[in-house]
Order: C-alpha cells, then sequence, then structure tokens
C-alpha cells in the first residue's frame, strides 16, 4: 500500500530530514545521528559518536500507529590515541503504540518519553541548538517512562490547547542501566500557544523511583518558548519537592536566546542554574556558542560554557558537534 | 484502495512536468478547495491552520484529512502559509522537525494547481489550496484567504473572466 508521502517522495526522491517510507508498505524510517569532540574540564580531548538513533513507525490502520525508537549510545570513543566502544549501549528509547479516537482523544501504551518541559520532548541532537542539556530538563525526574497515556489537542480551547495525561506503574521496558527508572507515577503536561510565535506549558509529576522506593517526589515545572525571524528565547523551570524533606528536593532553569549573525549562523547563549538533592548552594553555568544550520536536517554546534559553583561536576569546557536528522 | 490512491498521486505528481504554474498577481485571494460535493467546510483560518501544523487531522464525520501544500518556493505556498500559519514555510522548520521526532509528517506536496486539484477532487478527506481563478466544477470552495493584504479586497472575481485560469 501507499501513501501520499510516499508517492510524492517518489517524485522528488529521499529528502534528508523527511525519513523514508519503505515501497509498498505502511512503515517508515528515519533517525538521526551526533558525534562530538569535547574537551571538558579535569579531562582529555575526546572524540564520540554519541548517538545513533533510528525511528521506525507502522500504521497498519488508520488510526493505529506503532513507533519504536533504538539508540545505539557512545558507539565509538577515541580519546588520546585510544579507540573504544566499551560504553556503546544499544537503548530502548520509545516503543509505543497509539490509537487515535479523535484529535482530542488519542491512546498510547508502551514506553515514551517523560512529558515533562519542552527539551526533553525533543531532545535530539540535531532539533536543539546546544550540544549540552541543561541539568533541569534531565536531573530531577526519568527521562523515560513505561505505562498509558492519554494524549491529544482541544481545538476547541482557543488556539489549540496540547494536553497529556500519563501514569505508570514501573516495570520498565529494557531499562537503560545509567537511569534511576519510575517505580511508580503520573502525571500532566499542557502547552499553549499563546500566539503564533508563542507557546508556553506547565508540567506536574508525582513519582518514585526505583533505587529511592518509599520516597515521593512532586515535580511542577513551566516552559516557553518564543521565536519568529530566527531569533529564539527559551526558559524552562523546574522544582521538585521530596516527601524526604528539603535536603532532597531540587530546583532550577534555564534561558537560553538564539540570534541569526547573517546566512546559516547563529548565535547561541544560556544561563542556567540548578540546585542538586543535598548540595549547597547550586551550580551556575554559563554558556556561549556558535552554530551552523546547513538546512533543516543538518547543523554543526560549538560551544564553550563555564560554571560556578560546581560542586556535582557539570561538565564545563569546550565542545564542537555535528548532527544530522535523517 | 491505498494503492489505487497511491497510483493516483503518482500520476498527479507527475504533472509537474508540464511546468509550474505561472502565478498571478499578490490580489488574487486563495481558495481552500475540497472534492466537489463533499460536506466538509472550515471554520475560518485558525481551524484551517490547525490542519496545516497537522494539530486537526480528522474531519466531524470522522474523515481523515490530508492537507495538500504546494512547494515551499512557490509564492503562493509563501503567501498562504504567511495568511494563514503567520509565517513564511522556512520558519517552521524547527516545527516540522519537532513533529517529525514524533512520527508525524508535513502535508504532502504537489508541484502544481492542476496536480492539487485533480488529486483533490479524486480523493475523500483531502484539502488544498489554489488561487482563486483557478477553482473549476471538480472542487468546492470550502473557504476563502486574502493572502495579499489590503490589495485583496480590491480583488474582484470579474477580474477572472480577463484571462484564462492558470494551470
Amino acid at each position: 500500500m501507499l501513501s501520499a508521502h510516499q508517492a510524492a517522495a517518489d517524485d522528488t526522491g529521499y529528502q534528508l530530514g523527511h525519513g523514508w517510507q519503505v515501497p509498498d508498505t505502511d512503515l517508515t524510517l528515519g533517525g538521526y545521528a551526533a558525534s562530538s569532540l569535547d574537551k571538558v574540564q579535569g579531562r582529555p580531548w575526546t572524540l564520540d559518536v554519541n548517538s545513533l538513533s533510528l525511528f521506525l513507525w507502522w500504521q497498519p490502520l488508520e488510526r493505529l500507529k506503532l513507533f519504536s525508537e533504538t539508540e545505539l549510545e557512545n558507539s565509538l570513543t577515541v580519546q588520546q590515541r585510544r579507540t573504544s566502544s566499551d560504553g556503546a549501549y544499544l537503548a530502548l528509547e520509545r516503543l509505543y503504540a497509539d490509537w487515535t479516537q479523535s484529535d482530542a482523544l488519542n491512546f498510547r501504551v508502551g514506553k515514551f518519553l517523560t512529558p515533562v518541559g519542552r527539551w526533553n520532548l525533543i531532545h535530539a541532537a540535531p532539533l536543539v541548538w546546544t550540544t549540552s542539556r541543561p541539568l533541569i530538563t534531565f536531573e530531577p525526574f526519568p527521562t523515560n517512562a513505561t505505562g498509558a497515556m492519554a494524549y491529544g489537542t482541544l481545538t476547541s480551547v482557543g488556539a489549540g490547547l496540547d494536553y497529556s495525561l500519563y501514569g505508570s506503574i514501573g516495570k520498565e521496558l529494557r531499562p537503560n542501566h545509567r537511569l534511576d527508572t519510575f517505580n511508580k507515577a503520573y502525571g500532566a503536561h499542557l502547552s499553549y500557544p499563546v500566539q503564533d510565535y508563542l507557546q508556553v506549558g506547565i508540567s506536574f509529576a508525582n513519582f518514585e523511583q526505583i533505587n529511592e522506593r518509599g520516597e515521593r517526589k512532586n515535580l511542577v515545572g513551566v516552559d516557553a518558548t518564543w521565536s519568529r525571524g530566527g531569533y529564539e528565547v527559551s526558559t524552562e523551570l523546574g522544582w521538585r519537592f521530596s516527601s524526604e524533606g528539603d535536603n532532597s528536593a531540587e530546583k532550577g532553569g534555564f534561558i537560553q536566546g538564539v540570534a541569526p549573525l547573517g546566512g546559516k549562523l547563529y548565535a547561541v547563549g544560556r544561563y542556567e542554574y540548578f540546585r542538586e538533592s543535598g548540595a549547597q548552594p547550586g551550580v551556575n553555568l554559563w554558556l556561549a556558542g556558535l552554530d551552523y544550520r546547513w538546512n533543516r536536517a543538518l547543523i554543526l554546534k560549538s560551544e564553550y560554557s563555564k560554571a560556578v559553583d560546581n560542586r556535582i561536576d557539570a561538565q564545563e569546557g569546550f565542545q564542537l558537534s555535528v548532527a544530522v536528522l535523517f | 484502495m491505498k494503492l489505487t490512491r497511491g497510483v493516483l498521486l503518482l500520476a498527479i505528481a507527475g504533472l509537474h512536468v508540464l511546468g509550474p504554474t505561472p502565478a498571478r498577481g499578490a490580489d488574487e485571494p486563495m481558495a481552500v478547495v475540497v472534492a466537489e460535493g463533499s460536506r466538509h467546510r472550515i471554520e475560518g483560518r485558525p481551524a484551517l491552520a490547525e490542519i496545516y501544523r497537522r494539530k486537526k487531522q480528522y474531519w466531524p464525520d470522522g474523515q481523515h484529512i490530508e492537507p495538500i501544500n504546494l512547494p515551499a518556493d512557490d509564492p503562493r505556498r509563501q503567501r498562504f502559509s504567511q495568511a494563514v500559519l503567520g509565517m513564511p514555510p522556512d520558519q517552521l522548520d524547527a516545527y516540522w522537525n519537532e513533529l517529525y521526532f514524533h512520527g508525524v509528517l508535513p502535508p504532502t506536496v504537489l508541484q502544481s494547481i492542476e496536480a492539487v486539484l485533480r488529486f483533490v477532487s479524486m480523493t475523500p478527506g483531502a484539502i488544498g489550496y489554489v488561487p482563486l481563478c483557478s477553482v473549476d466544477s471538480r472542487v468546492t470552495i470550502a473557504l476563502t484567504i486574502d493572502t495579499g493584504g489590503p490589495a485583496s479586497e480590491k480583488f474582484s472575481p470579474a477580474a477572472c473572466k480577463r484571462e484564462q485560469p492558470a494551470r
């Protein structure tokens, strides 16, 4: 069976960043790759193939879609003339089935990205402006959840309110051994386009993690992104409260600006603050970068970051990377 | 059924070898069209924007919406995008990257007005946009959009009769 997209693709040829529909099937393949050259404080120069990610989605019925993302992390590391693949790990980022009841009501079952803030939902290297990721976008909560979700767009609410409600009882599908996954969780995320150029969102999650059973955490967050004419300002703020008291609480946020410098060159600046549980005071991180966005699918990034009061070993230093969406 | 539609699309996509449609003046409104006889209508620009952002993917009767675009560098696509989505196509790149990351593709692109008319007329649930003077009996106007700013208000349908509809 063919779709409209396949017919158009047959006419114009494969385009980078648009995926590839397997001929005579309902299967679409896509993905992204990213590699970086780092000189972070206290470590030697490192060349790393950070991620090779493959998306696969299959739509056997008009209202049913199966989606998966598998990612080969750190497949190759070159450090001081030593090449290694010891850190390689095949991660299951997402694996779910979506059933569309209507635009306003969709059901998802499986492993998905935790809908907290905006960065975690679009974290692929070609989609973001910096190689490093703000701490508030991944430290206070597990970035993936296995469970069920209801989501949709309420088009009757102004310009369309996006919502997602989810729950998990743990049992993570192929849990990443580097992450402390959910034991139990429920939460919600709302996102609304205030105008064509401004999107705002709020997040809430109540959860318990596998390695900290008995400790219940509440996370609240706000996010906003304004973009126009190549300029972009984005921010995320988050507070995590714990049943164990203030010492287990975390909070932080970032504000990031992007400005076009002419042609395909962009300047990026970011300030972030993060206070990890048990750490006092929090870390302040400043970042300045220069990006070259070759086209919609390919981006070269360079950045330098410097931390103040860095008692949690937050990464700081120089990073150069290339990322491509295919 | 899908195979038939795919073959149709392949044939229609080939229509661009006839050459791009010459653009009329910027004062000509755009007609948002659905197949002749279709009961699907659009309740204003915000609803149309939701369709072209793929936020609204189903008609009220449950039929899947298949939106059709012209190529990103086509001046009519540029005007449509600015008027309906509030920005030119290239400023939507980040938006489509985000949706692609979640397995949602942008509207299908067809290369000419004739290809849009033919596809829309033969595909249940399809929607496209063409210059108002290009509308013919194969399609029904679901909404008319002024894309040329103040000049559009001076546009008279009588102007269509002075020359043959562009293809």
